[in-house]
């Protein structure tokens, strides 16, 4: 960083941060934190470190969602990094932090607009959705000898990742053979089929959602630098601080987000991504149950006939329960009637004698039901 | 204007500042803690627990005591999630006598669980539990979101055993058109998703809802944070609200197929199509008095969709809470500890008989 009191200040922080990681690699030797080189990113790098986020590496998805955090963090960098050397530039030169700022912007904005700028593939907001898909990996991944199904030396999916593809959809037409097999192992070969296809869907569909945020970034940016416009003309006070910056961006990206995705379009689009991964998924669980069932382990099927019965049961038993309770009830009705009958036409000393043995009779109702 | 470089330098070393103690804070913060009012467990079922929250002494005791019946997603300390911003204790200064249903968290085994089980079966069988040990034919319910809809659900079939109604922030009409949920459910295939994946993780859950407002869900909250962090009382309020957002039970997979479905795509509850255990749920019988109240900023169930309700029920006595803040904000913010709970208090007690 160059020497001006702002980049100075972020300069202390990093520093500062860094020290912090530095700590937390001794508390645990055999992580490797990230260096720190902007305030913003180390924040993130800190909470994540402190809080042992690893634990979630267990949970696919739950660790999607993780890495959708550090993906936002990531871009606030990126925009702070920019904001920050507009302003050192700005300062540097004289120049109006307004001008500055736009030129820096038309920058981003021309970088955005091309699908093969850096930061366009990092666009990725299905995230938590690639589950699916690296469970996927995973069972046709050839070197994972123990939950590998795919029969090939190859997995021809391999490095093909949708969620992030930049340069158009790639054409895997005759990449899988699709004539029907013979012999004992048809079903399987099938089945293997039929997963191939519906991978081929899978990628499709999540392609065709991305595109949904094809230009996601350039409209931000425009929406962004009209803000900055408004927000210099409307304000006769100081220039706006790097945190009202910061908002002015998160606002005109909301908006932008809410634009698309309150498109039916777009809607579609999630549907169908959801909806061939889910199919997919189930492909890969009907073979992963044949794994299981030839390692003589219960599978997700035979589980779940299991607890289907085990509801129905219980769905019974609170049936009965409420029956017998409606018993209970209809024979402790009765005996409060025969007791207020008797009551009613016997003497004191005949009462006595009949309440105890309507108490009788009460406790053998109890007793037999 | 020109850039004022001395309250930019001023702003980084403020956030230098503040980063630096709220990291420190972090790594002393310990336990997070939810849930402050004492209370006691009554009945046990299943995963379930009916909790029952101690009386204050010293305060006059409205005589029908009120189930809160939560939603099965996230957990139900959202009420009482700390000592001064907890909708349980504003409701016991008033005098109610409280008890809650915490769901658990339903694993694999609990899959089947239809919404005819919670609502027929468990819901049913704490109600009864309680009117038992209070000797009443009738209760107090007070929903929350999707437990709103499944206490309305609940009180049509069993009119009789339910006194008073109040629901909070709860989805009736789910296809008003700023309803940003039902819009993101439209095309799924949730036979598919379900008869896939069985339970719905809370993970899915928290996904959907954060793609609701990506931006500042996800990076301006935390960057937010720096500011407050510095403070450890403030530090332990955000971290309980980390907690709850993230401490998420799966979803039965049959509740939410019915759910997702019938609700969320056929808006079936109030076209009244809405079958639970083979009986229609016709809102229209409702006679009994309901207050409905909702959040004008609420982004995960629209005013429009809760205030839908005034038009499907039969009743005379329907009143409306309009509180100026989100899904959340109504249990949590000091603004709602002021208005909300001394509302439902003053609403229940006009209406319980001495």
């Amino acid at each position: 960083m160059t020497a001006n009191a702002f980049s100075d200040g972020l300069a202390s922080i990093v520093q500062w941060q860094n020290q912090y990681l530095e700590n937390m690699k001794s508390l645990f030797p055999g992580a490797t934190p990230p260096r720190a080189s902007n305030p913003w990113s180390a924040m993130f790098d800190g909470f994540s470190s402190g809080t042992n986020q690893q634990g979630v590496a267990n949970n696919p998805f739950g660790d999607g969602l993780q890495n959708q955090i550090a993906l936002m963090m990531k871009m606030t960098r990126n925009f702070t990094d920019n904001i920050e050397s507009a302003l050192t530039a700005a300062q540097q030169s004289g120049e109006q932090w307004q001008s500055t700022i736009s030129k820096s912007l038309d920058e981003m904005q021309a970088n955005f607009s091309s699908p093969q700028a850096p930061g366009f593939s990092s666009m990725n907001f299905s995230g938590p959705w690639n589950e699916s898909w690296m469970a996927w990996q995973q069972l046709f991944n050839p070197s994972s000898a123990h939950t590998s199904v795919n029969p090939w030396p190859v997995n021809p999916w391999a490095e093909m990742n949708p969620m992030s593809s930049s340069s158009g959809f790639p054409n895997l037409t005759g990449k899988w053979p699709t004539m029907p097999g013979l012999g004992p192992d048809r079903e399987k070969f099938e089945k293997l089929q039929r997963l191939q296809s519906l991978g081929h869907d899978y990628m499709t569909a999540s392609f065709e959602f991305n595109e949904q945020y094809r230009n996601f970034w350039p409209h931000i940016i425009e929406r962004l630098k009209s803000r900055i416009q408004d927000t210099t003309q409307s304000s006769d006070g100081p220039a706006p601080s790097a945190r009202t910056l910061y908002n002015l961006w998160i606002d005109a990206a909301e908006e932008e987000y809410a634009t698309i995705t309150g498109q039916d379009s777009y809607q579609l689009a999630y549907g169908r991504m959801i909806n061939a991964m889910m199919a997919l998924r189930q492909a890969s669980t009907v073979l992963q149950d044949d794994l299981l069932k030839a390692m003589n382990i219960p599978s997700m099927r035979e589980l779940d006939t299991l607890s289907e019965r085990l509801q129905r049961t219980r769905r019974e038993n609170r049936g009965l329960r409420a029956e017998l309770q409606a018993l209970r009830d209809e024979i402790s009705a009765i005996n409060q009637a025969v007791s207020s009958r008797q009551d009613s036409s016997t003497t004191p000393r005949q009462k006595t004698s009949a309440r105890k043995k309507t108490t009788r009779t009460k406790a053998a109702a109890t007793k037999s039901v | 204007m020109t850039v004022q470089m001395d309250k930019m330098t001023q702003e980084a070393m403020d956030f230098t500042r503040n980063l630096g103690i709220s990291i420190q804070n972090m790594r002393e913060a310990g336990e997070i803690d939810a849930g402050v009012t004492p209370k006691t467990v009554i009945y046990e079922e299943d995963k379930l627990k009916l909790y029952r929250y101690q009386p204050l002494a010293d305060i006059v005791q409205n005589k029908i005591p009120t189930l809160i019946v939560y939603a099965l997603v996230n957990r139900h300390y959202m009420t009482d999630i700390q000592e001064d911003r907890s909708t349980v204790q504003g409701l016991l200064e008033t005098g109610q006598d409280l008890y809650v249903i915490d769901w658990g968290f339903p694993d694999r085994s609990d899959r089947f669980l239809t919404m005819d089980d919670y609502i027929n079966g468990y819901i049913d069988q704490c109600v009864d539990v309680i009117r038992r040990r209070h000797k009443l034919q009738k209760i107090n319910i007070l929903g929350i979101c999707q437990g709103g809809t499944f206490s309305l659900c609940y009180t049509t079939l069993h009119a009789d055993k339910v006194q008073n109604l109040i629901t909070m922030v709860t989805p009736v009409d789910f296809h008003t058109e700023d309803n940003h949920l039902t819009k993101s459910a439209k095309y799924l295939d949730i036979d598919l998703l379900v008869d896939t994946i069985g339970n719905v993780t809370g993970d899915m859950m928290n996904a959907s809802f954060l793609a609701m407002q990506p931006f500042r869900l996800m990076g301006q909250k935390y960057v937010d944070a720096v500011d407050i962090l510095q403070d450890k009382n403030k530090m332990k309020n955000f971290l309980r609200m980390e907690k709850w957002i993230f401490d998420s039970p799966d979803q039965a997979g049959e509740t939410f197929r019915q759910f997702l479905k019938d609700c969320y795509q056929n808006n079936a509850l109030v076209k009244g199509e809405l079958k639970i255990g083979g009986q229609l749920i016709d809102l229209g019988t409702l006679t009994l008095p309901i207050l409905n109240i909702y959040g004008e900023k609420d982004h995960l169930v629209p005013p429009s969709a809760s205030k839908a309700l005034k038009d499907h029920v039969g009743t005379r006595d329907y009143s409306e809470i309009s509180f100026n803040g989100g899904h959340i904000g109504i249990y949590v913010s000091g603004g709602a500890k002021k208005q909300i709970p001394p509302a439902i208090g003053a609403w229940l007690n006009e209406r319980t008989a001495s």
